[in-house]
């Protein structure tokens, strides 16, 4: 009785490296709340507060700094690198896959408060509320990340899911905000309730929730329920990366919602739903059908949704809308390494892909955003096509960095999107799925259309009446300061490739068995990585 | 010392004119900067001339040649640059014709000079990269780094129509590219099967790729042949071309006709050929096909334009397509022919596009209506006229008639048919350009506007000239020209018809294997 209370104990009071290996979550959901008291004791509520901006840019540290400091000294605090530890049953996986993530999102989310501290629209929507739940999403998106089993990943998925609903209609006279609010929550609300349907089925199946079981699930037509449970969990997941045809929501919420916080949607969100597949898929599935019938999925999914993104941005006039159909494009891109990962889950290329790319669109992305908000500060929420005309005499400073990320989401050398592409082709290509690089190759060239569309505004299509006119002040500073570093770093990433990926160890986290007489199916696969990795890590 | 300078030459030569470029970003003034601009292009072909005072004639090897860490290692892709007969005379006609590029922009770009004369060092920057690089990533990167400034020079500086054109340039050329990506890709996993690492060198691939079997071989030498076809460009890919070359500015349409479009010929010689030589011979029929097609279908359009500078730009498809004729004929004659046929038509072409700018800025119009009987009011004008259509024409005198000549005969040994349909293209490039000639040049001067015309000013007169007189010294010095190419166009002939991997090796400079070794791996 004793020992097996003394075994609740240790298990409900996870070790001291659990808080540090932690530390950029709960400093994110304590800030969170100390943002959300501060405002009821300092100033008017419809002002922007800025004691809870400060709480919420300094919560972001520990998620800089910790990860900094795990991925860059390796094993420092007794952590273990062989295989990482799991914490809160398979809930919380200390790899480095995670703390990579912990890093991304924490920048981002900076990066993100920065912003809406430096644009006029921004500021009024900075208030604790906004904090709150930026750093609540910001949480979600970690959890879900660094989760290793059903439940977690599923409180992840709606402690992010939620606070973005909010965040959507954040502006509350905006009607165009409310609407794309509704429309995220509705189909947002659908898919969480599939992805429960998927988990109830596996679960039903394999009496696991542990991803590290899935490899038990039976992947056959004489298994239905065990198919169509896989079937509903990626579909959720789909709709959640908004990959085509779930991919519907996208450009209304992308439109509907202030820019800072679309650059933020259209990033950081998707960082953890590619993590969640990555570790899924990186399990591998049972039986010498499992896993090719799975890359068949993400050979359609990936199909699909570069066609949608490619094809349907050429007629949008909105550079948000547009926008958001490279983002759908480039969920397609995703699906690539999933397909790969799917037939060879342990394969070191699709790992390093999806980290490189998403590090490279995320940086891409919301560099591209940042300006949006700053242009529309001094026009109107949703810019058109055509209001950029002339932009590259009136602000050459901004049409530069803008003319950077474009062409790295096009995809074209020597910005940093090159590398993400050509990494996602080769772990295509090293399990034979040729055909599939071969269509996002050509599919991706439509695209180029849009992309391309947007050169001609800036740069050969002179000032008109109804073209934008970006006013210089302190603001525009700060703006060229920050959107001057991003464009640098993908610059430098497109100059010399995404060295540090080589560095970063894509082994999963393990359970560590804390009582030997149970059952395990899923721990007895020990993960190592393929010798060409162990070469490329230069030290 | 001249160990140390041949040692990293080439990396000075491809990163000199991006340190212009950023000069240029300094300079406030429009005119210091186009001085400033004369001045790195002229310096970049002084550095360059090292490469022919030292360059090895007896050996076939990567010469000058750099290899150092840019990727993690594990990746295999690395920064490897050398130099062998092939590049060798491509680098130097990029880095004569710059100059001559820059001072012609004096008088025809006005507007946003300081960033074209940018973009235009950053697109050499990217040219001497493509030709040198001897890794296949690095290759891609110059490449496509290539489109860019391009892309820029047509849209801003170019004609009516410009967005279109640049627009078409652009997606041509990328559809193409990316399909080579897949292929390199493929290829980058087939070596790492076989040999258990990864590699980018093509030196390295070259071993893996001939060993494929015949099948394979075919699918990739089409990825990379399509690619390489858009940019020369063979027959159906020719579409993008009369546009660009007619909306864009004279310096653009130079570049661009004198060395952008000897890309794609480069890419077929140094990548697709030796790298699938069994694929080659199994498609070359098909190649030889649409290259006489491109010479006949080409001339035939040529000859129906009005408009100058379509013309010009037809006639490039025509003998481009001489050009590839020549590469697949798998023998050394052809081999040879199609190299000096890309110098020379890099030079004939130029100045015809830079004589139609001429007359372009001062009638702006380039309707062939419009002129005639210039020479009466441009003797000068004329004189350089009549020696660029003769270098065009391929008059014996000229280096025209030698790489025609080569082509031919290499053509004819191996299929004769084709040899003879591809002679009529010789003789309807002739009817063309004399007819255009006759049309500009000679006839009474009736048109009021054209009695106002000024002769060439002393610095069109300088540009031409020079051009003029490489007309004629390509026609004269083939033999010591020529002798710098032979080793390598042996050993490539030698591979493709053995169907064996093509071999070479880097010479690197005055260091000895171990430091290198050392340096690399930090």
């Amino acid at each position: 009785m004793s020992e097996n209370f003394e075994t609740m104990l240790s298990m409900s009071f996870p070790p001291a490296a659990f808080y540090l290996h932690a530390a950029p979550i709960l400093a994110l959901l304590i800030g969170g709340l100390i943002a959300l008291i501060a405002g009821v004791f300092r100033g008017n509520p419809d002002r922007p507060n800025m004691l809870a901006y400060q709480i919420g840019f300094v919560s972001c540290f520990p998620s800089v700094i910790v990860p900094l400091i795990l991925l860059a000294a390796p094993g420092s605090f007794g952590a273990n690198t062989a295989q990482p530890p799991a914490w809160l049953g398979s809930g919380f996986l200390a790899d480095q896959i995670s703390q990579f993530t912990f890093l991304i999102v924490g920048l981002g989310t900076m990066f993100t408060l920065f912003m809406a501290e430096i644009s006029n629209a921004g500021r009024q929507l900075l208030r604790p509320e906004l904090v709150c739940l930026l750093l609540f999403a910001s949480a979600g998106i970690m959890i879900l990340a660094s989760s290793g089993e059903f439940m977690t990943f599923f409180t992840g998925l709606e402690l992010m899911s939620v606070s973005l609903y909010v965040l959507v209609g954040y502006q509350r006279q905006d009607t165009r905000g409310l609407e794309a609010a509704v429309k995220y929550f509705l189909m947002g609300a659908t898919a969480s309730a599939i992805i429960l349907m998927g988990m109830a089925l596996i679960y039903l199946n394999i009496g696991s929730l542990r991803w590290s079981d899935l490899p038990a699930l039976n992947i056959s037509l004489n298994n239905p329920f065990g198919v169509i449970g896989l079937l509903m969990f990626l579909i959720g997941l789909s709709f959640k990366l908004g990959v085509a045809p779930f991919h519907t929501w996208g450009p209304d919420v992308y439109q509907g919602a202030h820019s800072t916080l679309t650059g933020y949607m259209s990033t950081l969100v998707k960082v953890g739903i590619v993590m969640v597949l990555l570790r899924v898929l990186g399990n591998g599935f049972a039986g010498a059908d499992g896993g090719p019938w799975v890359a068949k999925v993400f050979w359609v999914l990936a199909t699909l949704s570069i066609l949608v993104g490619s094809v349907f941005g050429l007629v949008h006039n909105s550079i948000k809308r547009m926008l958001a159909y490279s983002s759908i494009a480039n969920a397609g891109y995703f699906c690539l390494a999933f397909a790969t990962l799917a037939l060879a889950p342990k394969s070191a290329e699709a790992r390093q892909a999806v980290l490189a790319y998403t590090a490279i669109y995320t940086i891409l992305n919301l560099g591209a955003f940042a300006i949006l908000a700053w242009l529309e500060d001094s026009s109107r929420e949703d810019l058109l096509k055509e209001e950029l005309a002339g932009l590259g005499k009136k602000a050459p400073f901004a049409a530069v960095c803008l003319t950077i990320f474009i062409l790295g989401l096009a995809g074209i050398p020597p910005a940093a999107g090159f590398f993400g592409k050509f990494m996602l082709i080769n772990s295509a290509v090293s399990v034979g799925l040729v055909g599939l690089a071969v269509v996002m190759v050509v599919l991706s060239c439509i695209s180029l259309f849009y992309y391309l569309s947007l050169l001609v505004e800036i740069w050969l299509k002179p000032a008109t009446r109804s073209s934008v006119n970006p006013q210089d002040n302190e603001d525009a500073r700060d703006v060229r300061v920050l959107v001057g570093i991003v464009a640098f770093a993908s610059l430098l990433v497109g100059l010399v490739g995404p060295r540090w990926v080589a560095s970063i160890n894509p082994t999963f986290a393990r359970e560590i068995p804390v009582q030997s007489n149970e059952p395990k199916t899923g721990d007895s696969r020990s993960e190592n990585l393929s010798p060409a990795v162990g070469a490329v890590n230069p030290h | 010392m001249v160990s140390m300078i041949s040692q990293w030459i080439l990396s000075l030569l491809i990163f000199f004119p991006l340190l212009g470029a950023v000069l240029i970003g300094l300079v406030k003034d429009n005119q210091t900067a186009r001085h400033l601009a004369v001045a790195v292009s002229v310096l970049e072909l002084i550095f360059s001339l090292h490469l022919v005072a030292h360059f090895n004639a007896d050996s076939a090897a990567m010469q000058f040649a750099q290899d150092l860490a840019w990727l993690p290692r594990g990746t295999g892709i690395r920064y490897t640059v050398g130099v062998d007969g092939i590049s060798l005379l491509l680098v130097m006609l990029t880095t004569v014709l710059c100059p001559l590029v820059f001072v012609s922009s004096y008088s025809s770009i006005e507007s946003n000079v300081k960033s074209f004369l940018a973009l235009f060092l950053i697109l050499e920057s990217a040219m001497i990269g493509a030709l040198v690089s001897l890794d296949l990533v690095l290759f891609y990167v110059f490449w496509e780094a290539m489109l860019i400034p391009m892309y820029f020079i047509i849209g801003v500086w170019g004609g009516k129509d410009r967005i279109y054109a640049t627009t078409k340039f652009f997606i041509y050329t990328v559809i193409g590219s990316l399909l080579m990506l897949v292929a390199f890709s493929y290829l980058y996993y087939l070596h790492y099967q076989q040999n258990g690492v990864f590699t980018t060198s093509i030196i390295e691939l070259y071993k893996t790729a001939a060993g494929l079997p015949a099948d394979t071989q075919l699918w990739l030498f089409t990825a990379t042949a399509v690619a390489f076809a858009i940019k020369v460009p063979l027959f159906p890919f020719h579409t993008w071309l009369p546009d660009a070359h007619v909306q864009a500015p004279t310096p653009g349409s130079v570049i661009l006709a004198g060395v952008l479009l000897k890309m794609g010929t480069y890419g077929l010689m140094r990548m697709s050929i030796p790298m699938f030589p069994e694929g080659a011979h199994r498609a070359a029929p098909v190649m030889l096909a649409l290259s006489v097609i491109g010479i006949v279908y080409g001339a035939l359009i040529a000859w129906r334009q009005t408009d100058i500078k379509k013309l010009v730009a037809y006639s490039s498809v025509s003998h481009l397509g001489f050009v590839v004729a020549g590469l697949f004929a798998f023998n050394e004659l052809g081999y040879t022919g199609a190299l000096y046929q890309m110098v020379n038509h890099g030079v004939s072409t130029g100045a015809l596009f830079l004589l139609i700018g001429v007359v372009y800025e001062r009638r702006h119009t380039r309707e062939m209506s419009e002129y005639g009987g210039l020479a009466k009011q441009m003797p000068w004008y004329a004189f350089f006229f009549l020696v660029a259509t003769m270098g065009s024409v391929a008059l014996p005198g000229t280096g025209g008639f030698i790489g025609e000549w080569l082509i031919l005969n290499g053509v004819f040994q191996t299929y004769p048919a084709m040899a003879t349909v591809a002679g009529t293209g010789v003789i309807l490039g002739a009817i063309y350009m004399l007819w255009l000639v006759l049309k500009v040049i000679w006839g009474p001067l009736k048109n009021e506007e054209n009695k106002k015309l000024l002769d060439c000013s002393p610095r069109e007169a300088f540009v031409l000239a020079t051009l003029s007189i490489f007309v004629f010294l390509t026609g004269f010095l083939s033999a010591p020209l020529l002798a710098h190419t032979e080793p390598t166009m042996k050993r490539l002939q030698e591979s493709v018809v053995n169907k064996a991997a093509y071999k070479t090796e880097l010479v690197i400079h005055g260091r000895s294997q171990e430091p290198l070794k050392v340096m690399m791996d930090h």
